[in-house]
């Protein structure tokens, strides 16, 4: 009975010095605020940029090329080569295949009025861009339907659109591959070189279908690639779809593959060690917002409790106990840490939200944040503001009401 | 009685007054060094990244001879200019843009070991371009300059190479044939995987270039020179450098002609790189700006309270005697001195702070001057703004309501 | 009521040297009884009024309290007795500020068992003539109305001894007089009553003077004829 009127009593004096209960509860609101602010969005940024480096970089592929090891003077092996269907029975057998897509090249003369130059002439699926992460700087990709009609459009590169088209706008225009002639729908985004000095901008992208009747007359594939959706398990896929990959083609034990897998380690590998930066970064930054926060938090705390000495003084005098104190103190305290901790907590959310927003980021949690910051105001408030209030109610009141 | 009750009131405002002094010092140290160091660490952890990245080739360019453009079909690979020679990569090396330059020619040809045969790029190179290209060996070692010089016939195997010819033999000393001449393997290339364009090169067999040009592929000009740029941000700068020099050696300038060579970057893998430096300096400001706030908070709001608390010294002091002005400057000059200590203090803290993490991640940490005027600005205006601005609302008040305000 | 027997306090300064406050002082004080203590600053009386009212313990001797033995009770029954047996008032009021009046004089129930909390206050502030500005802060009272306040305060829980530290030290002359005739009156009604001063004149008002000097009791004197409220100040 009697604690629940001093509680009460407490909660009214609260009321009463908003400035100062507020200058309590700020500390904490904004110290928890940037906490969940740098730990969501720090999570979310981080999860975003790996992603993107792996995108860039392209640590989820796994490219098969036909053509392996032969031997000489044995026995030649049934004679297959890569076909789509391979490609499509392995994305059917094996789990965790997001996409693929299978490639056919030649080399040939490309020509438009009076210029002709050679270039390296690509037929895809209608999912390379995604698969091969690049994409059309202008103008438009082809589709499904036009893989399946062996359309003939063609996305060219910039050398190419230079040395055919100069400055006009390659786009629309007509151009000749070998002696077919194409439509030009699209711009290749620039790429440069490619570690063998090949320009990768001297290339034309067509549906394969349109490739391999059309342009030439095979039915099989120089190279696929698969994207994963587990780049962590590409090992393990590259021996799955070795495994199958002999078996359809009648491969024995002692012969050699007649295709070569690889997987994108030295990509893995880099994105690994970007990880580790990004892993110690942020959790460091995380600190300092903690304890530049604890420190603000306490300060302000503090300053408040060092001018209610004398309160704690009479109120001593008039009869309180150092545990009706301690009761008033943990209380204000704790609902000033709640209070704080609550507020921090959705203005940080706010504030992360606006950050993600800015910078593109999606997935904003913040939780991990919250319990931290739950748990850091309340470490604050003990230290800074119970324990001070402790130390006065110990005070003989004589000293305190001076 | 009024004075002697203002006076009591002052002194015992003046005890708690030290306290209030020590918090707000190091509320403004607080965040000084919130802002300092976490803008410093952020500086470092985006070069670090940015330095992983390096072995994609971001700072590579490579040179290749111009295409013919009738292909009249002479008898080399691409119908090529054959102008690039061995002492234009070795010119191309003095550029004090250039890091590194090395020589190659690369041509896929089919390769022979014991009875496996399969088709490979066989690039005929220099020592150096173990490093230019970022690559690091798994076995044995790599080509010397004393290979090159006496055009020994050694070969190093890219690791796709390895695997399809010899598995899991140990390769060492073994033999291949490349055109049917004889070379020992002497080291095996680490694999890279491929790459995001699907491009790889671990199919390579590496000879000396000298080797190459002259018992393999019988040739005097190279394709491709390949060149490693000292500085990412001056790619483009070293680009015209190598340009200029090639067509001054190939006496392109009188005759004006076109280049009879291209120069390239990974343009898409630069362009990568940039917006992964923008979404690393984003980040890296979004979160000192954080900082920023908890430390500006925590000055602004110890100092608005230590402020408040005096406005009955205030009217105290122009009771007996101090002018209005005697009250803002002595008010000015306390706000100042708590900015200015608490930013030294701070600045002070935040440097070996800065140093400790330096040594500890081995990141390149450094405080950039920005940061540091930044953060004096706003210690500064903070001191002035909440030291001196209510302390001459005070002051204009008559002595007795400041005494009255508790 | 009150017994002390060769009360001494020594503090100690920050520099470590013993500061005297009180040296081998006793005391008796009956039940009913208005006593002054007198002295110039630094005599002791402070400390004297300090350890009467269980704020702080002495250094040596013995504090009686009905016979039982008060000198160094443990910190919860110190508060107890604070709580119930003593009424503070102070030279400077100590009453909080945002607090109405009525709200100030129930802080002693707050800490008590005791209910109906709002009567007994109310009646405190009616039997100090403030019944009208119960709902008053103390920056809305004068001087004089705010020690009056903190009497009914003191004496809401039905204290055994009411100790005032200097209560006139705030106050003007008019106001002075108003608080001391309200303590005559409630002596009237038979409170002990025990008032710290350094002016003599105020003293005079009681009914016995004791009068320290640098820590010692140098006069225990009764007053022959107690000074009483001008009519007008009444």
């Amino acid at each position: 009975m009697k604690n629940t009127r001093l509680a009460r009593h407490s909660l009214r004096m609260m009321g009463r010095y908003k400035l100062r209960t507020s200058f309590m509860m700020l500390g904490s609101v904004i110290g928890i605020a940037a906490l969940t602010f740098v730990i969501s969005v720090g999570q979310a940024a981080q999860r975003k940029i790996l992603k993107t480096v792996g995108q860039m970089f392209g640590d989820s592929g796994i490219v098969i090329h036909d053509g392996g090891g032969e031997m000489m003077g044995g026995p030649h092996g049934p004679g297959t080569r890569l076909k789509i269907d391979d490609i499509a029975a392995l994305a059917k057998e094996l789990p965790g295949i997001e996409a693929w897509d299978p490639m056919q090249t030649i080399t040939t003369s490309v020509r438009h009025g009076d210029s002709t130059e050679n270039a390296l002439v690509r037929g895809e699926s209608e999912r390379w861009p995604q698969v091969w992460s690049r994409t059309a700087s202008r103008g438009d990709l082809f589709d499904e339907t036009a893989v399946m009609g062996s359309a003939r459009v063609a996305i060219i590169g910039e050398t190419v659109a230079k040395e055919l088209f100069g400055a006009d706008d390659p786009v629309g225009a007509d151009m000749q591959i070998g002696s077919v002639p194409f439509k030009v729908i699209g711009i290749l985004e620039p790429w440069g070189t490619d570690p063998h000095g090949m320009d990768r901008d001297n290339e034309v992208i067509v549906p394969i279908s349109t490739l391999m009747r059309r342009l030439t007359n095979v039915d099989t594939i120089s190279a696929a690639k698969l994207v994963v959706t587990d780049p962590a398990r590409s090992d393990e896929m590259k021996a799955e779809i070795r495994r199958i990959l002999r078996e359809r083609h009648g491969l024995t034990a002692g012969q050699p593959n007649d295709f070569s897998i690889i997987t994108a380690t030295e990509i893995r590998r880099m994105v690994g060690q970007v990880q580790r930066v990004l892993f110690l970064y942020l959790p460091l930054v995380a600190a300092i917002a903690l304890i530049v926060g604890g420190v603000v938090s306490a300060s302000l705390m503090l300053v408040s409790i060092n001018e209610r000495v004398a309160e704690i003084g009479l109120r001593r005098a008039i009869g309180a106990r150092r545990q009706d104190i301690r009761l008033q103190f943990l209380l204000e305290t704790t609902i000033t840490m709640l209070a704080g901790g609550l507020g921090g907590v959705a203005l940080g959310y706010v504030v992360a939200q606006i950050g993600a927003t800015r910078m593109h980021l999606d997935g904003v949690n913040p939780w991990t944040a919250a319990l931290l910051g739950v748990l850091a105001s309340s470490l604050v408030g003990v230290l800074a503001g119970i324990l001070p209030a402790l130390r006065a109610a110990r005070l003989h009141p004589a000293e305190a009401l001076r | 009685m009024r004075t002697l009750r203002a006076l009591r009131i002052a002194t015992r405002g003046l005890r708690a007054h030290r306290i209030r002094v020590i918090l707000a010092v190091s509320s403004v140290a607080a965040g000084v060094v919130a802002v300092v160091v976490t803008g410093a660490i952020g500086l470092g952890a985006k070069e670090e990244v940015l330095r992983q990245t390096e072995s994609i080739g971001t700072n590579l360019l490579v040179v290749r001879p111009a295409q013919v453009s009738n292909s009249a079909a002479r008898k080399n690979v691409r119908g090529v200019v054959t102008s690039l020679k061995l002492d234009d990569y070795q010119a191309i090396a003095q550029l004090s843009r250039v890091s590194a330059a090395v020589p190659g020619f690369e041509s896929s040809v089919t390769v022979k070991a014991d009875n496996l045969s399969m088709s490979a790029m066989v690039l005929g190179t220099t020592a150096p371009y173990l490093n230019v290209c970022s690559f690091r060996m798994h076995q044995g070692r790599f080509i010397t300059d004393e290979d090159d010089i006496s055009a020994n016939r050694v070969a190093v195997l890219g690791a796709r190479v390895n695997e399809t010819l010899f598995g899991e033999k140990s390769i060492i000393g073994q033999e291949i044939r490349i055109r049917s001449i004889p070379f020992e393997v002497v080291g095996v290339l680490e694999a890279k995987g491929v790459l995001a364009d699907g491009s790889d090169e671990d199919d390579r067999v590496v000879i000396p270039i000298r080797t190459a040009l002259r018992r393999v592929f019988n040739s005097t000009w190279l394709n491709p020179v390949f060149i490693s740029v000292r500085n990412v941000a001056e790619m483009d700068e070293a680009h015209s450098d190598v340009a200029r020099l090639l067509r001054e050696r190939h006496r392109l300038v009188q005759s004006d002609r076109a280049d009879d060579f291209s120069i390239q970057d990974k343009a898409k893998v630069l362009a990568a790189r940039k917006q992964l430096a923008d979404s690393l300096t984003l980040l890296a400001t979004g979160l000192a700006g954080a900082s920023l706030v908890v430390g500006g908070a925590g000055i602004f709001a110890l100092m608005l309270m230590s402020v408040k608390e005096r406005s009955a010294e205030i009217g105290l002091r122009m009771a007996i005697g101090a002018k209005r002005r005697d009250i803002l400057v002595q008010f000015l000059l306390e706000a100042l001195s708590i900015a200015a200590g608490g930013w030294l203090a701070g600045m002070a803290m935040a440097a070996i702070a800065t140093v400790v993490i330096a040594r500890a991640t081995s990141w390149t940490t450094s405080i950039s001057p920005g940061l540091v005027l930044i953060t004096l600005a706003i210690v500064v205006s903070s001191g002035l703004i909440f030291g001196a601005y209510p302390a001459r609302q005070a002051s204009l008040m008559p002595p007795i309501q400041a005494l009255r305000m508790e | 009521m009150i017994e002390l027997k060769q009360i001494s306090k020594t503090y100690k300064r920050p520099t470590g040297e013993p500061v005297v406050a009180l040296s081998d002082v006793s005391l008796h004080i009956d039940r009913g009884e208005f006593v002054a203590i007198v002295g110039a600053s630094g005599s002791g009386k402070s400390t004297l009024m300090n350890i009467l009212g269980l704020l702080d313990v002495p250094t040596s001797g013995q504090y009686l309290w009905d016979g039982a033995d008060v000198t160094s009770l443990d910190p919860n029954r110190q508060a107890e007795m604070r709580n119930k047996k003593i009424g503070f008032v102070f030279q400077a009021f100590h009453l909080l500020p945002r607090t109405t009046a009525l709200e100030n004089v129930e802080l002693p129930l707050l800490y008590s068992d005791r209910r109906s909390i709002k009567d007994l206050s109310r009646r405190a502030l009616d039997a100090v003539n403030l019944a009208d500005r119960i709902h008053h802060r103390p920056s809305e009272l004068s001087g004089g109305q705010q020690q009056r306040v903190a009497i009914a305060r003191a004496l809401v829980n039905e204290p055994d001894l009411l100790l005032a530290d200097e209560p006139t030290g705030n106050l003007d002359r008019t106001s002075a007089l108003e608080i001391i005739s309200v303590f005559q009156t409630l002596n009237g009604t038979g409170r002990t009553i025990v008032l710290i001063t350094h002016d003599r004149e105020i003293a005079s008002f009681a009914g016995r003077i004791v009068s320290l000097e640098r820590g010692y009791r140098v006069g225990d004197d009764t007053v022959v004829r107690t000074t009483r409220v001008p009519q007008e100040a009444q």
